[in-house]
């Protein structure tokens, strides 16, 4: 079933929107969580976790290659039949809007906390939800376009963080791997969900105008989430002592926040205002991919009246549910497994099945 | 239809917007600038502030309140009580903490509320009074503005001289959960109507009071920190051996008649450490060029440099041993030694790690300066 989409993505636009789901709410903490584990070799880490997800992600390409026409959830009940098929489909919607819902959730927390304390939750929710609604109700190509924009419009933020630079102290980078691989290894489980996105390929891949580059473009997106978090795991680690990222719920903005020009103060604020457009990225392609598989398993005509539901859904819990710092880490927590299985045991398994399919049928042909 | 839609959606999600819900008059809002720490006989926390006055009526421009509790935050409950308006802390300027409460206890925990707070200001600038906080209301500011900006404005041009280290709120959180450094922070002496920035305060691991440094030592500390932001003002005195001529009428061991002083920077700075024999050894190699900005003593500067060299590298290096036996005396670390030790002898490190003062200070540290006088101004 095509969706009523008109025009194809380039490109950029296919590798921003993953790239831009991979970017999330973790850029935030993630010099803390990886730290827990890995300490000052975190860097380590996040280049294995960087290796694990690309392989992850050509796993995805090589899935979408043999169906060159369909998403996933068109992929789903040839594979595994009506029922099985449906089950699956509906699991991934499930996935895709709790995902969704909890960025959304935090990232309306964090500003909350940081820069509208006073302002009701319902307002905010309200607010935030208007773009939201507007470009999953235009689709996949709208969601590319917005993508390209995001890219542009703020590039510039990983590069404010290299201000805070001037007191670092390199040396806490050393000794490598003192105690042994073991704690890097482990610290590899906190780097993946970060990249948890590439995902989105499932559903961007038939879309892509030039197939061939489906490879280049995923590759491409983990990469510059990779860059992303390196660099703030780098300086995070040179400029805070172990002991201290630690103490931070998010490393990142306590990194932003001894940063002073002489005509701007509180450079944080600025840095999340923008980073909420950031955020909504993440929020949106989980939004569409859920949407995309309930249609799936309704009709297509259900798609615009679902949208509606689920927008005005989270806008009402804001009256119901009250977000606290565990709630958040939770909500935060749970993604992460949920991201584990769906994005990585989930991939390998249909990896799995696509090839044995695909041997029986060149038996068959034989 | 649809634009009709799209009016009213908009319309109603301007309604929900607060807007000047929760505007604030400047002249209502009580902005301390500069926010003192005390501790009385029974160790309440005594907060001392001054703040700028906007009203017009009001003769005074600055504001001082006082308040005494168990701790920041109720004090700031107090002071709300006391202040005509909202208590704003977010734009601190420096953090005045007294002597005598950090001989006494650890300071840190009371901070707390800054850390905690994304408001707040971590980039005030963190300093030791000695003297009572209560002089702060005394000192005259006629000449100088604001209060808090005044100090904050001293203590910058101070660190620009290299009289004194520079550590922000948030730089001093940071020294006190490492355990390879020392706190240090800014010292000032409030002392009649006026205040001066004297040097450093060092604070023990514990977060105590250990020891000050004065302005010639705060110079030297920043060497060994590598603190390069400005150049190293030091003075130098001229020994009897060097072959200059004193004036007619003036006795060559006349003190005035012997002075120089030269700006610093690091060219190369290098620490090489060793672990031998049960001690750590650490050897500062430090490459210096040196502008020579006075010298009160006739001297050959063409033929002679050298000499005036090594006597600069002598006394550097007999003022730098100097003060780091004063550091292990005290069982100190600013200079963050411990830093090296984890990076180059991590399996060691982590036996002393929580001794790691006491460790220190029995290393053997040695200072090797090499200093090159690059030019002498535009006077021979």
């Amino acid at each position: 079933m095509e969706m009523p989409e008109k025009g194809r993505l380039s490109l950029s636009q296919f590798t921003f929107t993953i790239y831009k789901t991979q970017v999330g709410i973790a850029v935030l903490s993630i010099a803390r969580e990886v730290g827990q584990y890995a300490g000052r070799d975190s860097w380590i880490s996040i280049l294995i976790g960087w290796l694990i997800t690309m392989v992850f992600s050509l796993l995805i390409i090589n899935i979408m290659k043999k169906h060159p026409d369909k998403t996933l959830f068109d992929i789903l009940p040839i594979y595994f039949g009506k029922w099985l098929g449906g089950a699956f489909t509906l699991v991934w919607a499930a996935y895709g809007l709790y995902a969704s819902f909890s960025t959304f959730y935090a990232t309306l927390f964090l500003i909350q906390v940081w820069i509208l304390p006073n302002t009701p939750t319902f307002s905010l929710y309200v607010l935030f939800l208007i773009p939201v609604y507007m470009l999953c109700r235009h689709g996949i190509i709208a969601i590319g376009h917005y993508s390209d924009f995001v890219y542009l419009f703020c590039s510039w933020m990983p590069m404010l963080l290299l201000f805070s630079v001037h007191d670092a102290h390199w040396l806490n980078l050393l000794p490598i791997a003192a105690e042994g691989w073991l704690p890097i290894i482990t610290g590899v489980q906190s780097t993946l969900p970060p990249f948890l996105g590439f995902e989105m390929a499932f559903i961007l891949y038939p879309y892509l105008q030039e197939k061939k580059k489906a490879t280049k473009g995923v590759l491409i997106a983990s990469t510059l989430s990779m860059m992303v978090y390196l660099l703030v795991i780098i300086l995070a680690n040179i400029i805070f002592s172990d002991k201290e990222i630690q103490t931070w719920i998010w490393p990142t903005l306590a990194l932003l926040k001894p940063i002073q020009f002489a005509f701007l103060e509180r450079l944080e604020i600025l840095f999340l205002s923008f980073y909420t457009i950031i955020q909504l990225m993440t929020v949106i392609p989980y939004l569409y991919l859920a949407l995309r598989g309930l249609t799936q398993l309704t009709r297509k005509s259900a798609y615009h009246p679902l949208l509606l539901f689920m927008v005005a859904a989270i806008a009402v819990s804001s009256l119901f549910v009250d977000m606290t710092n565990e709630r958040i880490e939770r909500f935060l927590d749970w993604l992460s497994h949920a991201g584990l299985v769906m994005a990585f045991g989930f991939v390998a398994f249909l990896w799995t099945v696509s090839q044995l399919r695909h041997l029986i049928q060149r038996r068959r042909a034989m | 239809m649809k634009r009709w839609c799209h009016a009213i959606l908009v319309c109603l999600s301007l309604l929900t917007l607060t807007g000047c819900g929760d505007q604030l008059y400047l002249e209502n809002a009580d902005i301390p600038l500069s926010v003192g720490l005390d501790m009385d006989d029974e160790g309440n926390i005594i907060v001392v502030y001054s703040s700028p006055v906007f009203h017009e009526e009001a003769s005074k421009k600055t504001h001082f309140e006082q308040s005494t509790a168990l701790s920041f935050r109720q004090n700031r409950k107090l002071l709300n009580s006391q202040s005509q308006g909202n208590v704003i802390a977010g734009k601190i300027q420096n953090l005045i903490i007294s002597k005598q409460m950090l001989k006494r206890i650890n300071a840190f925990p009371i901070l707390d509320v800054i850390f905690r707070d994304p408001k707040s200001e971590i980039n005030a600038r963190a300093l030791v009074v000695d003297g009572s906080l209560e002089d702060l209301q005394n000192i005259s500011m006629e000449d100088k503005g604001r209060l808090g900006i005044a100090i904050r404005d001293t203590i910058d041009a101070a660190h620009q001289v290299s009289s004194t280290v520079l550590t922000r709120v948030i730089d001093f959180r940071g020294q006190m959960l490492d355990n390879r450094v020392t706190p240090y922070l800014t010292e000032m002496r409030i002392r009649g109507q006026d205040y001066a920035i004297t040097g450093t305060a060092l604070l023990n691991k514990d977060g105590k009071y250990a020891t000050s440094l004065d302005q010639n030592e705060s110079s030297l500390l920043l060497l060994l920190q590598h603190q390069t932001e400005y150049p190293l003002q030091l003075p130098f005195t001229a020994p009897l051996q060097l072959p200059f001529t004193t004036p007619p009428n003036m006795a060559p061991s006349d003190p005035t008649m012997s002075q120089m002083n030269v700006s610093l920077t690091i060219n190369r700075y290098k620490i090489s450490s060793d672990y031998a024999q049960g001690r750590f050894h650490f050897e500062f190699q430090v490459d210096l060029t040196a502008n020579l900005s006075e010298r009160t003593f006739p001297f050959d500067m063409k033929t002679e440099r050298r000499k005036l060299e090594q006597v600069i590298e002598k006394q550097l290096q007999q003022k730098l041993e100097r003060l780091i036996a004063k550091i292990q005396h005290h069982r100190l670390d600013p200079m963050g030694l411990g830093r090296v030790a984890q990076a180059y002898h991590y399996p060691i490190w982590k036996q002393v790690q929580n001794n790691w003062p006491e460790t220190l200070a029995k290393a053997d540290i040695r200072v090797t300066p090499h200093v090159t006088i690059k030019s002498y101004g535009i006077t021979f």
